[in-house]
């Protein structure tokens, strides 16, 4: 600084201004500002988490059963899956099934059998099984 | 004064840090959102007036003047380029094809379409989208169907691992309408869990369902249908 732009005592006369921004809080202020940034990220991190396939996996577990059968209530020995999951099962020549190790919370069930399956909403409870009894595969062109 | 030149130096690091955080919030809030950054990016380029080849090019096209590379065909075929169309040649249950670019580049959200696509016999073809995996030639994903055979209508269905849900997604029904010999252009479009089907540029419906949340594209014929198809592409939302 070219020494006739220094400050002169004169500029200090009536004493030392108090309102200038105290570095110190100046400081705070900012790592305040990371701080609650901070704690944003992990909320919405947990949020993305908790939205995720993992997170429901993470969860409790429990079973299901039940009996899948055509439009006439024949057995039909259909394919299982839980979607999102890569659970599986095959279905005995009765038609019935049972799956473990299914995550818990609302889940959908789809059973399949020669190229036509048909979706239905389960809902798991931990360390329990869930009979949903009997599962009909119909064929039908309206939704 | 080896103190202030300290505190200086921190700050910078501080404020860095900031924008960084900011950044990273705005992040995963668009992911919880759903939103794509591509497309984000590309609405704002655009909104702006500029023009930019990675906002407009095609993630995947074909227009079928190289024979059937980029798609997989199953054992069972059905499918051949003639006169430069993509087309079914035999007769059966259900025939796949399977873009394999689709499964490369495409992010997400995209919109499918073909150019022409004529039906000339048979119950109808269609157009997979969100497909997942193919490699077992058991497909996942949803389809939709220019189905004559379905009561003369346009459908959508999800499929599970080689199964076809019943019931529908969605289904109208088109009296009169001249399913045969006429050329027709399809547009699928896929945004989040929202999904628009488009006909000769109309649209036919739309519909939200969150089973799949990404995947690639694929068509499909069934029983003893003859269809043609030209100019496919994947393009991006805007």
């Amino acid at each position: 600084m070219p020494l006739e732009n220094a400050p002169s005592i004169g500029n200090n006369q009536d004493g030392i201004r108090t309102d200038l921004a105290h570095p110190e809080k100046k400081r705070r202020a900012v790592r305040l500002t990371i701080l609650a940034l901070l704690v944003l990220v992990g909320i919405l991190a947990a949020v993305n988490f908790l939205n995720s396939d993992t997170a429901g996996l993470m969860m409790g577990k429990g079973s299901l059963t039940g009996q899948v059968t055509n439009a006439q209530g024949i057995p039909l020995p259909a394919e299982i899956f839980i979607l999102g999951t890569d659970l599986q099962a095959q279905a005995a020549p009765d038609g019935s099934f049972i799956l473990n190790g299914v995550p818990e919370g609302p889940r959908a069930l789809v059973a399949g059998h020669d190229g036509h399956g048909i979706e239905v909403d389960v809902n798991i409870s931990a360390g329990q099984t869930t009979d949903i009894g009997q599962v009909r595969i119909i064929t039908t062109l309206t939704p | 004064m080896e103190r202030k030149t300290s505190e200086s130096a921190q700050g910078i690091v501080e404020y860095g840090l900031i924008v960084v955080l900011v950044l990273l919030a705005v992040l995963l809030i668009l992911s919880m959102m759903g939103v794509s950054l591509r497309v984000a990016y590309c609405q704002v380029v655009t909104g702006l007036g500029f023009e930019t080849s990675y906002c407009e090019s095609a993630y995947c096209s074909d227009l079928f003047d190289e024979g059937l590379n980029g798609w997989a065909i199953p054992a069972n075929g059905g499918w051949e380029v003639r006169d430069g169309q993509l087309c079914s040649n035999a007769d059966g249950w259900n025939h796949y094809a399977y873009n394999t670019c689709s499964y490369q580049k495409p992010p997400s959200d995209y919109i499918i379409n073909i150019d022409v696509a004529t039906l000339f016999q048979g119950n109808g073809y269609g157009v997979f989208f969100r497909l997942q995996d193919y490699s077992a030639n058991r497909p996942s994903g949803y389809a939709f169907q220019y189905d004559p055979g379905a009561g003369g209508a346009f459908v959508v269905r999800k499929w599970v691992n080689g199964y076809e849900i019943n019931p529908p997604i969605v289904r109208k029904v088109i009296p009169g309408y001249g399913w045969y010999n006429q050329p027709r252009s399809i547009r699928i479009r896929a945004q989040g869990d929202i999904f628009t089907a488009y006909v000769d540029g109309e649209e036919v419906f739309s519909f939200t369902d969150s089973t799949y949340p990404e995947g690639g594209a694929g068509l499909r014929y069934w029983h003893n249908s003859r269809v043609c198809l030209d100019d496919f592409s994947i393009l991006p939302l805007n």
